[in-house]
């Protein structure tokens, strides 16, 4: 099932070219051997919030939650995260701001970044790409994916290591 | 020989000059033999001299001696010392030598002679008498040797001396002579050279004379004869010279042969002559006539001037008053009249008038179809009318002064009169020739007038096509093949002014550099004039810029321009579209925030349902979900509820129901329903007036009040006071809603009745809403004639103000 095994994109060298195939990688496996992954949500909607929360709780991650851009800073000062789920409208700071934020007062700390947002121009994409995110997801998000999404970015370094 | 007397006959000149040679050797000859006789006289006379002196001089040393032995002789006697006597014979030795010296000189008897008596006393002296006293002294004899002396020793001696003095005396006295006898003979010499000379220029004076008579006699003659005959031609007598060889002879002779020449010539030259003056008389004949042509052609000239500037003036101007004005002045000088008027027969008789008073021009108009002139309009033709001048026009004349008078028509193509014209002199009558010539210059100006109505027509609608041009809201800009500006509209240079009259003709690098210096976005622009311009692309091109210091969105496009087949220039159009751009932008921001809003709420149903229907999951977690699903639905319902009626409201398509309507009862059940939901809230409803009905929908104003009191509610999530306060005020009815809440930030306040407007504060933020609730009272307001207004201060509450007027009620909208 999917929610077990988790598959995700990868590139893999064959021969001359570049080869798209699947690669699983065992999440429990892993799991046991490391510390769990800690993500930090950023969302100002409460439904949201809790839907993020509540679907990376079950997927085993140590989840904190923040309702705006301050709130997310200060989290951010006082532990380290692996990945940061960020919506890009936030009171006070944009998500686009915290994010630079990250960048100007510790950027050796800076995780991995997956932005929410409702606002689907290109020009606020090309924003967030600009921002050095990882990866943009539009709202309304099915959980399945998003979740898909996040397993795939937290393991991306592992993946690297078992193809090479 | 016979050669040179022939040649002296011949020739005068060769005679003269033999002549002056012979002179010149006389001259010559005489001289030489001058100088030759004293310089032999110099010389003989200084031989002579010199013979004399050295004689002279032998006597003199001579004298010394003998003088020398006297004074030794007695010295020797007188003091005894050998001394002198040695000096004697010393002196005896001496007086030999000289003696032998002088004895060649003796040339005269008399030298002689004294040479002898030296002699005699010198051998008596010193052989006789000294020896003798020498040894009567010297044996100690003194009286002996006074003997001698006395026996004649010293007389001789003094005869000798003077001897001697006499004999010098007389050479002195020779050399005297001598010199006398040189002076003597010089003068002779110099007598006979003046002498010489004299002959000389005797000589010379004759032969000047001769000259004279065969030389200057005869040229005179001539001169005299010349002069004759150069006044009386013919009976000159003429000197006859001819037997004569020499120069003269042959003048003479040629003199003679011209003379008869001259004379034979002369007969000649006279026949030529007349013919000459019969000729001349011809074309003197000729040349008057000549000059009777010119005078004509003259005046013909001046005629045609006057008629060219006639012309040239219509042509020159394209304002009527100006070529009327010309056109008269001209005419009048032409047919030669004192005054003259010209009236063009349209609506505002233009007239212009040479010669004329005001007073008498505007009596003239007045009288235009009353007078005389009718009966041009009716024969078109040219007449003229002899009349006496009235009083005023007499001026300080006494007599009666008759004028003539000269009216012309002018005359269209269609034969319609254009113009009046009518010119007076008080001279000679206009004859028949001068009035058809006035007609045929009618013709001229009534073509010149034709082309001033076209000119004006033409004129009339360009100003109005520029007009139409100048006032279009858009810039217009015209530029030829090479991008020269050729025309721009007034909006153009009002929006790129600066250089308001350097426009025209401006090269294209120039002005687009002008131009591109306005823009937000120099090179875009620069490129599409370029492209425009100069590229091959012949559809229309279009492109927005924005103008640096105005903030002005502009959009501009371009055109090629064709005559026939060739493009001649370029088209562009510039086009103020800021508003639209503005609009734009609102709309495209509207739709994003509208899409913002809904996809949020959707965002948590979709998501929670997709968990609901994948997982199995507790059935807590089930409520919760299926809990938060419902109030997102709601949300969203609310959502799109609010932002429909906002949309109908602000297009005016909301409908309402105008009737009479209590606020109080409408208030007092929205305070009954918001109580429900809350305990931490006290509520209250002043009503201070008794006028509290409007006009107005009431389901609307429901709405207004419910969203207003539920704001209240909603952003004092710790409770406190709201009241709700109904009064009158400047004729309005005034409704309060006032909280004790979070109130609102003062750079928000502007801002909150602006749709989707929410403010940023995590306190608010947590509070849901949709962000449209106030546009919506705003609008409910405006509808029903009144106003919303708010007033806060943050963490202290805040007011908001419904103001309706009581009367009159608005009137139905829709």
């Amino acid at each position: 099932m999917s929610e077990s095994g988790h598959f995700r994109w990868g590139l893999r060298e064959s021969g001359g070219g570049f080869v798209l195939g699947w690669q699983m990688a065992d999440m429990m496996k892993q799991g046991e051997e490391e510390r769990l992954k800690q993500i930090l949500i950023v969302e100002d909607e409460e439904v949201l919030r809790m839907l993020a929360v509540d679907l990376l709780t079950d997927e085993g991650y140590e989840v904190d939650e923040a309702a705006d851009g301050a709130e997310a800073l200060a989290r951010l000062r006082e532990r380290d995260y692996d990945l940061i789920v960020l919506d890009y409208m936030l009171p006070f700071y944009s998500g686009l701001e915290v994010l630079e934020s990250i960048d100007c007062h510790c950027p050796e700390r800076r995780p991995k970044v997956i932005m929410l947002s409702a606002k689907t121009g290109p020009a606020d994409q090309g924003r967030a790409w600009a921002a050095g995110v990882d990866w943009f997801i539009e709202k309304p998000y099915r959980p399945t994916e998003f979740v898909k999404k996040v397993n795939e970015i937290l393991h991306e370094t592992d993946g690297h290591e078992l193809s090479s | 020989m016979k050669q040179m007397v022939m040649s002296f006959r011949r020739s005068l000149s060769a005679r003269f000059v033999f002549l002056m040679v012979v002179c010149a050797g006389v001259f010559l000859v005489g001289s030489a033999l001058f100088l030759m006789y004293q310089q032999s006289l110099v010389r003989s006379f200084e031989a002579a001299q010199q013979k004399l002196e050295q004689k002279e001089m032998l006597t003199r040393q001579l004298d010394r001696a003998f003088t020398q032995a006297f004074f030794d002789v007695r010295g020797y006697f007188a003091f005894g010392r050998p001394v002198f006597k040695e000096s004697v014979f010393q002196q005896q030795e001496t007086i030999d030598q000289l003696l032998k010296e002088m004895e060649p000189l003796a040339s005269l008897p008399e030298d002689e002679r004294f040479l002898r008596d030296a002699r005699d006393f010198f051998i008596r002296y010193f052989e006789q008498l000294v020896p003798k006293a020498v040894e009567a002294f010297e044996r100690g004899d003194r009286r002996d040797v006074a003997l001698i002396a006395e026996n004649g020793g010293t007389a001789a001696v003094q005869s000798f001396q003077k001897r001697v003095a006499r004999y010098h005396d007389a050479l002195i006295d020779q050399m005297k002579q001598e010199y006398v006898r040189f002076k003597q003979k010089q003068q002779y010499s110099q007598a006979a050279f003046i002498a010489l000379i004299a002959i000389l220029l005797v000589l010379l004076q004759r032969l000047l004379r001769l000259a004279a008579r065969q030389i200057g006699r005869p040229l005179q003659q001539f001169a005299v004869a010349a002069e004759q005959f150069a006044k009386q031609g013919e009976g000159a007598e003429w000197p006859a010279f001819d037997e004569r060889e020499d120069e003269i002879g042959k003048l003479s002779k040629a003199f003679k042969m011209m003379m008869e020449s001259i004379h034979e010539k002369e007969g000649h030259l006279l026949a030529q002559n007349e013919e000459l003056l019969a000729q001349q008389e011809e074309l003197e004949a000729q040349q008057s006539e000549l000059e009777q042509a010119l005078a004509m052609a003259e005046r013909r000239e001046q005629e045609l001037a006057r008629r060219n500037a006639l012309i040239k003036g219509m042509a020159q101007s394209l304002d009527k008053k100006e070529v009327l004005t010309s056109i008269i002045d001209h005419l009048c000088a032409i047919m030669k009249a004192e005054r003259g008027i010209i009236v063009a027969m349209d609506g505002e008789q233009t007239y212009a008038s040479f010669g004329l008073s005001a007073m008498s021009v505007q009596r003239f108009l007045q009288q235009l179809y009353n007078g005389l002139e009718h009966r041009l309009l009716e024969t078109k033709r040219a007449f003229a009318v002899r009349r006496e001048l009235p009083m005023f026009e007499r001026g300080y004349h006494d007599r009666p002064l008759h004028s003539h008078d000269l009216f012309v028509p002018v005359l269209s193509p269609d034969d319609d009169i254009e113009a009046i014209i009518v010119l007076s002199r008080f001279g000679a009558a206009f004859t028949d020739e001068e009035a058809a010539e006035a007609e045929q210059l009618g013709k001229h100006i009534s073509i010149s007038l034709q082309k001033l109505t076209l000119y004006e027509e033409a004129e009339k609608d360009r100003r109005l096509t520029e007009e139409i041009f100048n006032h279009l809201h858009e810039g217009i800009q015209l530029v030829d093949l090479q991008g020269t500006n050729r025309l721009m509209n007034g909006r153009m240079k009002e929006w790129f002014g600066a250089a308001d009259d350097g426009w025209d003709g401006m090269p294209y690098a120039k002005w687009k550099q002008q131009l591109c210096a306005l823009a937000v976005d120099e090179r875009t622009l620069g490129d599409f004039f370029d492209q425009a311009v100069f590229g091959s692309a012949d559809q229309l091109s279009v492109m927005m810029y924005e103008l640096k210091e105005k903030r002005v969105v502009m959009e501009v496009y371009a055109a090629p321009l064709y005559r026939g087949e060739a493009k001649f220039g370029t088209i562009f159009v510039h086009r103020d579209v800021t508003k639209q751009a503005e609009v734009d932008r609102m709309k495209s921001e509207l739709v994003s925030t509208v899409s913002h809003e809904l996809r949020t709420p959707l965002a948590g149903i979709l998501g929670l349902a997709e968990l609901l229907l994948n997982k199995p999951l507790a059935p807590e977690r089930q409520r919760k979900y299926v809990n938060a699903i419902y109030q997102e639905a709601e949300r969203l319902t609310a959502l799109i509820n609010d932002f429909l009626d906002v949309q109908r409201m602000e297009a005016g398509r909301q409908t309402y129901r105008w009737e009479p309507v209590d606020l109080v009862p409408i208030i007092e059940k929205i305070i009954d329903a918001e109580k429900m939901g809350t305990d931490i809230h006290t509520f209250s409803v002043l009503v201070e007036t008794k006028r509290t009905m409007i006009r107005g929908d009431s389901e609307r104003l429901r709405q207004l009040f419910a969203n207003l009191v539920h704001n209240a509610v909603k952003y004092s999530p710790d409770g406190g006071a709201i009241e709700v306060r109904v009064y009158e005020q400047k004729g309005c009815l005034c409704v309060d809603v006032r909280d004790e809440g979070l109130g609102i930030p003062a750079e928000a306040l502007p801002h909150i009745f602006e749709k989707f407007f929410r403010v940023d504060n995590s306190d608010r933020r947590r509070i849901g809403g949709t962000g449209l609730g106030l546009t919506i009272v705003k609008e409910i307001a405006k509808a029903h004639g009144g106003e919303v207004t708010v007033v806060s201060e943050e963490k202290k509450g805040s007011t908001f103000t419904v103001q309706f007027p009581l009367a009159p009620v608005p009137q139905e909208v829709n």
